[in-house]
């Protein structure tokens, strides 16, 4: 479908510049991005990486000027042995993973978005981890558990709101 | 093409340096252009680039500097005035419509634009460039967005591991 050409330069650019890719990002509406890591895992690891300059960055000078700035970036990453656990009330149809803990990396101030996202509440955790805790390991993961789901919520998202349907 | 003059005559004969492509091909160029390149900019104001020396650019091809050039100095009089407060709404308009098709281009050579944009560090550029990649990844999903940018095809690891993300936290990506 690519011409090998493109397919090299694409391979030389967009997977080996960090920081080009986060200038992309931030021009990105929340879905995008999301959808940006499971793209590849390279782009899962930038966006892992830079996830505290996509959460400053200020709504970028796209055609919508009124999109609301970023008030958190956080990774859902699922991991076994954590010493933080969230118990996980969402039924999904596999509940398998139900008996395993939830890391949630929060960047930003968390503090002062006592949110909850999904069924979780990231005030629940405490002390909010801080960027530096956000080493991608979520795809070196052993197998069955490597799975990472970036979320960022706009600033207008109301206490108790939940993305998940 | 013809450039605006109100870029001109704010430092009587243009000052002029050179620039040398990975390929060696040298490219003569007015300094104020050259210089909204950050990482050219402080060699330029130590004196460098000028007479026979020129500045050499290891890491972008000809074709490629050519094109970041022409960026360069379609938007060097308006860097120069300062954000211009005096440009007129011509000028921006002309300069936006002169933007958008600069980035109409072929993958390959916004992909050169994008490592060039950012080993010169010219800012204006990088966000144009950035701009352009993202209208392209806007509103796609995570496999079509490997197909527009021209990414190889996932490995059959890769994409089940794609499929098993997904079936788990579809709902994330409504």
């Amino acid at each position: 479908m690519a011409h090998s050409a493109i397919e090299v330069t694409a391979k030389e650019c967009l997977y080996a510049q960090d920081d080009a890719l986060a200038t992309i990002f931030t021009r990105l509406s929340t879905s995008d991005v999301v959808c940006c890591t499971t793209t590849c895992r390279r782009w899962c690891r930038v966006v892992a990486k830079e996830a505290a300059v996509l959460s400053r960055a200020p709504s970028h000078a796209s055609p919508c000027h009124t999109r609301p700035p970023r008030a958190l970036l956080g990774l859902f990453h699922q991991e076994e042995d954590l010493g933080v656990t969230i118990t996980r009330k969402r039924k999904r149809s596999s509940s398998s993973t139900d008996d395993h803990g939830f890391m949630v990396i929060i960047v930003g101030d968390c503090a002062s978005y006592p949110l909850k996202v999904g069924s979780f509440s990231l005030a629940s955790l405490g002390r909010p981890p801080s960027v530096a805790t956000l080493t991608p390991r979520c795809w070196r993961t052993p197998a069955p558990l490597p799975r990472t789901t970036a979320v960022w919520l706009p600033r207008s998202t109301k206490m108790g709101t939940r993305l998940g349907p | 093409m013809a450039a605006p003059e109100s870029g001109d005559g704010n430092n009587g004969a243009a000052r002029m340096v050179t620039l040398i492509s990975s390929d060696n091909t040298r490219f003569e160029v007015e300094a104020a252009a050259a210089s909204l390149s950050q990482t050219l900019q402080l060699t330029i104001l130590d004196g460098g680039g000028g007479g026979g020396d020129g500045i050499p650019l290891p890491n972008v091809d000809s074709a490629t500097l050519s094109k970041v050039l022409e960026y360069c100095i379609k938007h060097a009089p308006a860097a120069a005035n300062g954000g211009a407060p005096n440009a007129t709404a011509v000028d921006r308009a002309e300069l936006e419509r002169f933007d958008n098709e600069f980035v109409n281009i072929d993958q390959s050579v916004l992909y050169s634009l994008i490592m060039a944009a950012h080993n010169l560090e010219i800012e204006g550029l990088q966000s144009l460039v950035a701009k352009k990649v993202a209208d392209m990844i806007k509103g796609k999903s995570p496999m079509e967005i490997r197909r527009t940018l021209g990414f190889p095809d996932p490995t059959p690891e890769e994409q089940a591991e794609m499929n098993a993300h997904m079936l788990e936290y579809g709902w994330a990506y409504e």
